[in-house]
């Protein structure tokens, strides 16, 4: 079955095909032959006779890997199942990026703001953060006004850009 | 002065069990106190006694006065130590503990308030011959009254807080016109920090060092000084990296530092461990910032080259004895690295979730002080500090080296950290060279991504393994992440060298 991986931006096509101790997986169509042992809280997967120290652990919808001492938060989809689009770096919602309380919101609909100007001031450990237009763009919306307590992932502000 | 034989730890996370690791080396009893938060946390499990103070916001917890010592009276502990942060800078609490009868491990309530009033604070320090910051008095919060301050001072200014510390409440303003903004915002931010809005007006120095001096005093009229720290190393204004000594200073300007340091915990006649933070400029001048009158986050970095436990001096104060060393003599270079739960790729936003995985670093001079375990969670009510990873070398680059090993062996998982921000920072040229200042960051590592290592594709195979494991638990029963869960270990039968496969 193939699965696909979002590692940040990217998206990784991995094919299982063996299961076991040993596997057999083709990893963006590369074929690669592993096997794997569990010792305690750790795997060793080895490929080509070389060890690797590999952790998972499960959070929420995520997983997180360790191998060795690089850390990778990976999501897994089956393929054909609706896909993670890829986050655009120029996301149209601007989202709270952590719970936290909103100060200031800077814009109303139809305003228009430049790259840099400030749309909405967030305050989270007695820190505030201000959340600023990442290009020129028409705010086409506003999800928040200044008090409200806001989760992370809520859309504050919808912008089109130009 | 008095007795220290049960310590009440008003505090929690890494500097709660870093007092506690010295309480019980000393044999003295420790009382943990924890909120709502912080039930199962490590400093609560470790401590020989632990009593609830209230939910997990920290002013209806760790900042209530009255909660903290009904707990001391309720565990019969007869001292209290601060550690840093909530109520360690707070004069009112130490005149309360004091009044209960109780040991303040910590300067006196009047060196406390005196240091803590930025703007008296720099009155006293001129008048003692300590080099200060031109800057105003406590300004009405009204931006033409900056304004007005400003035309005096020069451009660039930085709007600081008067009860402020840690960043909090500070702006730099560099054209007149900011006032406008940043006048109110800072006095938003310093009465939600400090309950207290009030603000005044400092030149802004470019590319400083910051330098600060561990001075410590007993009460037998004794103040020595154990060297300098380089904390250049900022975001947010909060320092990231420490060391000592410090790549910039050399003999006379360590000597004057000192010197200027001494003279202004002298002013206070000041008790107990407290720290003289200081700007180096680039021309070699320095100038008073503040003296913080606890232990600091960052005392590690001078344990590592003096051989002294500054906890164990702070109660050996605290019960009237001398220090226990006469002088000392810094061996070798210690770096100090804090992880914390934020996004260093997103303008450092803390981030929060559950630690699902800990694997701490170890080894020869190196040093982990933590706050964390497998299963704490981490929210967003208290600092992200999560730990702070120290080396010890025998120089700067072999402290340097074991640092970068050393961050590469903590692992995190569950939690996003600023690991591999950290290891940027310690790899970058300019570290190494030691060409530290406090816009360090923005410089050199102002658009930070998080690097892809050589092994994604191996990581999103274990993904996969992980996800099609037999028993594995799914997602959704994973929203209670509070509770332990058991771990993927312990639901991955099949995957057992020479298993059947699902």
């Amino acid at each position: 079955m193939k699965h696909l991986v979002t590692i940040g931006v990217d998206q990784i096509e991995v094919e299982l095909n063996g299961v076991g101790s040993e596997i057999d997986a083709r990893i963006d169509g590369t074929p690669l032959h592993a096997s794997i042992t569990r010792d305690e809280s750790t795997w060793t997967l080895t490929i080509d006779e070389r060890p690797q120290q590999v952790r998972v652990a499960h959070a929420g919808d995520q997983l997180w890997v360790s191998v060795g001492s690089e850390i990778y938060r990976c999501t897994v989809s089956e393929e054909g199942e609706s896909g993670r689009a890829t986050a655009s770096l120029r996301s149209p919602e601007v989202t709270a990026p952590m719970p936290g309380k909103v100060i200031e919101v800077a814009v109303e609909v139809g305003q228009r703001v430049a790259a840099g100007d400030t749309l909405v001031v967030l305050e989270a450990m007695k820190m505030e953060t201000v959340l600023t237009a990442e290009a020129a763009a028409e705010v086409v919306g506003v999800q928040t006004s200044a008090g409200a307590m806001v989760e992370p992932g809520h859309t504050l502000v919808e912008l089109a850009f130009d | 002065m008095g007795a220290v034989t049960k310590l009440l730890i008003a505090n929690r996370g890494e500097i709660a069990v870093r007092i506690i690791r010295t309480c019980r080396m000393m044999g003295v009893g420790t009382v943990a106190v924890f909120s709502d938060a912080d039930r199962g946390a490590p400093h609560v499990r470790l401590a020989d006694e632990a009593m609830p103070i209230g939910p997990a916001p920290a002013r209806e917890s760790y900042l209530l006065v009255e909660n903290i010592l009904a707990a001391a009276r309720a565990t019969g502990a007869d001292a209290v130590h601060p550690g840093y942060g909530f109520l360690a800078e707070n004069a009112a609490f130490a005149r309360a503990v004091e009044a209960a009868g109780l040991t303040f491990v910590g300067p006196a309530p009047s060196a406390i308030e005196t240091m803590g009033d930025k703007v008296a604070a720099r009155q006293l320090m001129e008048q003692n011959g300590v080099p200060v910051v031109p800057a105003s008095g406590v300004l009405p919060p009204e931006p033409a009254a900056f304004e007005a301050a400003a035309a005096t001072i020069g451009f660039p200014v930085v709007i600081k807080a008067a009860a402020g510390g840690g960043g909090k409440g500070m702006r730099i303003v560099r054209t007149a016109a900011e006032f406008a903004t940043a006048v109110p915002r800072a006095a938003r931010e310093a009465t939600s920090a400090f309950g207290d809005g009030r603000l005044y007006l400092e030149r802004y120095l470019e590319r400083p060092r910051h330098i600060e001096v561990q001075v410590f005093g007993d009460r037998h009229g004794r103040i020595v000084h154990l060297g300098e720290r380089e904390c250049s190393i900022q975001r947010r204004h909060q320092k990231i990296v420490e060391e000592t000594p410090s790549p910039a200073v050399e003999a006379p300007l360590r000597e004057a530092m000192i010197a200027a340091a001494l003279r202004a915990a002298g002013a206070v006649d000041y008790v107990g461990a407290g720290t003289v933070e200081m700007l180096l400029a680039a021309d070699g001048t320095f100038y008073f910032l503040e003296m913080n009158t606890r232990l600091q986050v960052e005392h590690a970095v001078t344990e590592m080259v003096t051989g002294l436990d500054l906890v164990r001096e702070q109660i050996l104060v605290a019960r009237g004895e001398p220090l226990s060393f006469q002088e000392s003599t810094p061996r070798g270079h210690a770096i100090e690295c804090r992880l914390y739960s934020e996004d260093a790729s997103q303008q450092f936003f803390p981030a929060t979730g559950t630690v699902h995985a800990l694997t701490e670093p170890s080894g020869p001079f190196v040093r982990f002080d933590s706050g964390i375990a497998e299963g704490s969670v981490i929210g967003v009510e208290y600092d992200p500090m999560l730990a702070k990873v120290v080396t010890w070398g025998n120089t700067r680059e072999e402290a340097r080296l074991r640092m970068l090993a050393a961050l590469g062996h903590t692992v995190v998982l569950g939690v996003v950290t600023n690991r591999d921000f950290l290891r940027a920072v310690v790899a970058h040229a300019a570290f190494t060279a030691g060409d530290t200042h406090t816009a360090f960051l923005d410089e050199h590592l102002p658009d930070w991504t998080p690097p892809v290592g050589p092994h994604r594709d191996l990581a999103a195979l274990a993904a996969v393994l992980a996800t099609r494991a037999p028993g594995t638990r799914v997602a959704a029963n994973q929203a209670d992440s509070a509770n332990a869960e058991p771990s993927l270990w312990e639901t991955l039968g099949a995957w057992r060298p020479g298993g059947s496969g699902p």
